[in-house]
């Protein structure tokens, strides 16, 4: 016992004070980087969100009149409603073909690794491309869509997609679909090569066929990646702002106005940059409280 | 040895409807890209005629060229270099220090600090937009390729934290205990201990950040007015806006802008794929 080599309390006390010390010099620089440029703008944001201001002039206090304004506004609840279906589009059309190409691409498959560098490459591009493409394919001249509709004799369907109310926010979620569903995919697939074979077997000896399987054997294996990536998508989607201001920039009207794309016009645009930071304070809101439930799953999916 | 040839194996019904699905979806996801090129192989006129004809006369590299010349796509490429490099380098040392600290130092505030830093991961961009703006005017940076190195570089912070912190994690602290016995200082333990041993780490953020710093389209839109400073997508739409109607045009200067991000796609398929999923689940 007593030859147990043991620091007396003034050497450990010394060594925990350097530990220290070093520990904050190694988080400096990214803690005054991240404090003036992104905790003060969040700060400013919410102070802000209190007063008028054009952006130039003095600020004038307006105490709640922003948000009072803001749940009043008939736009604010229209980019609330398309965000909501955007997401729900997405969910639809992003996450749900990525979850059954990454059941397809789970089994013996040739080429998968061609197929999941495919399916994921639109994920790469930025929003820009993405937009210009998808602007050609619902061109009401030349459009890919049109024409396949007249091939097949529907040409009386044929419109400008993004053009039309009805239609446009339908025309964006499919081009942000495009760029979504094969990034879902790797995720579920990463998941599934995690899930236990012999389950399969088991039930393919039991009768159950390919849907049966699964429902039953697949899916409950996965349920927490798969409601991570939903909470995710929500997140994401709520976020979104580059692709529906390149497509639509909000149009036509308000058919495809969300919440970000509104942000910016009546800040960036109209300057009335105290409403905008109310409505920007809102959205924070409403997305922390998301991401609070999406880290519950992220801890237990991954 | 396997056993060769006992059991000739053909196609299920159940197979071909598997691939027939995913040969589907693969056209799905090339169409719109199999277009550009066609599109950018063709004479405007013959554009109209339809998007998937074949161009009577392949004039793919007329296209390009006059693309490049008029597009101005080199001072594009170099304003996104001279954004992209330095970001990626700030988060990549910054939050190497700062991950090393919260993963392997003990401090009094670190779990207050962490999750000052990690509610850094949620917040949309919209919560930071416009009072960073002005900010950013009074230090005079709008419209400077800083403007949009520090705004990205300090949003990418909190991911680039995270993740290194959870990489130091994973390494055994046993490690710093043997260098410390052997008289290394804290920093000569990160330095040469552990530093090494981050590579794969850094690989991830390397392409996740610069994917995400190249890519950006709000940031740059926002805080950059004139075009000699444009990076790649913001002079793509300027450059789609300015010549609407000439799509062959526009489609060569997207495959322009396509093409180096093709290559390395194609040499670090699975890289990407791991640094970018993982990069944005966690972000």
């Amino acid at each position: 016992m007593l030859l147990k080599y043991k620091k007396s309390p003034n050497q450990r006390k010394y060594k925990s004070m350097a530990e220290e010390r070093i520990g904050y010099l190694l988080l400096l620089p990214a803690l005054v980087l991240y404090g003036i440029f992104v905790l003060y703008p969040v700060v400013d944001s919410v102070v802000l969100s209190f007063y008028k201001w054009d952006g130039a002039g003095p600020r004038i206090f307006v105490s709640l009149a922003n948000y009072i304004q803001a749940f009043k506004d008939r736009v604010v609840w229209i980019s609330f409603r398309n965000n909501v279906i955007y997401t729900a589009g997405i969910i639809a059309f992003g996450v749900f073909p990525g979850l059954i190409l990454a059941t397809l691409l789970a089994g013996k498959i040739v080429g998968r690794t061609v197929f999941e560098a495919i399916f994921f490459f639109p994920r790469l591009l930025t929003q820009v491309i993405v937009a210009i493409v998808w602007s050609w394919i619902f061109n009401p001249v030349f459009g890919l869509l049109n024409q396949v509709l007249r091939t097949v004799g529907l040409g009386f369907l044929a419109k400008g997609w993004l053009g039309e109310p009805r239609f446009a926010l339908p025309a964006v979620i499919v081009a942000g679909a495009w760029t979504y569903f094969g990034f879902c995919m790797v995720i579920f697939l990463a998941a599934l090569q995690n899930t236990d074979p012999t389950l399969y077997d088991a039930a393919r000896i039991d009768g159950a066929n390919a849907v049966q399987i699964f429902i039953n054997v697949t899916l409950p294996q996965i349920k927490y990646v798969v409601a991570m990536v939903i909470v995710y998508t929500v997140i994401d989607s709520f976020k979104v702002f580059d692709l529906v201001y390149l497509l639509t920039q909000g149009g036509p009207g308000h058919a495809t106005q969300i919440m970000a794309t509104y942000i910016y016009r009546k800040s960036f645009a109209e300057y009335f940059f105290g409403y905008g930071a109310s409505i920007a304070v809102l959205l924070t809101c409403f997305i922390l409280a998301i991401s609070v439930l999406y880290l519950r799953y992220q801890e237990r999916g991954m | 040895m396997p056993v060769k040839g006992r059991r000739k194996r053909v196609f299920s019904v159940g197979q071909v409807i598997v691939y027939l699905f995913l040969i589907g979806a693969a056209m799905y996801t090339l169409i719109p890209l199999i277009i550009v090129g066609l599109t950018a192989s063709k004479s405007n006129p013959e554009v109209l005629k339809g998007p998937l004809t074949l161009p009577s006369e392949f004039i793919l590299f007329r296209n390009l060229k006059e693309a490049w010349t008029i597009g101005h796509f080199g001072m594009y490429i170099k304003n996104s270099i001279i954004i992209t490099v330095p970001t990626v380098l700030i988060v990549m040392f910054l939050a190497t220090f700062a991950g090393y600290s919260f993963a392997k130092l003990r401090f009094k505030t670190k779990d207050f600090l962490f999750y000052l830093i990690l509610t850094g991961l949620m917040l949309p961009f919209q919560a930071v937009m416009i009072s960073l703006y002005f900010l950013l005017n009074r230090f005079h940076l709008i419209n400077t390729h800083w403007s949009v190195i520090i705004a990205i570089a300090s949003g990418g912070l909190p991911f680039g934290i995270f993740m290194m912190r959870s990489f130091f994690m994973s390494l055994p602290t046993e490690l710093i205990e043997a260098a410390r016995i052997d008289g290394c200082s804290e920093i000569q333990a990160l330095w040469y201990v552990m530093l090494p041993l981050a590579f794969p780490a850094w690989v991830s953020l390397i392409i996740f950040q610069s994917m995400w710093t190249w890519n950006n389209f709000i940031v740059p839109f926002l805080f950059i007015h004139d075009n000699s400073l444009r990076p790649v997508p913001l002079g793509l739409m300027f450059y789609q806006s300015e010549y609407y109607t000439n799509y062959s045009l526009i489609a060569a200067g997207v495959l322009i802008s396509i093409l180096p991000l093709v290559i390395l796609f194609v040499i670090l398929q699975r890289r990407f794929i791991e640094g970018i999923t993982m990069g944005a689940l966690k972000g």
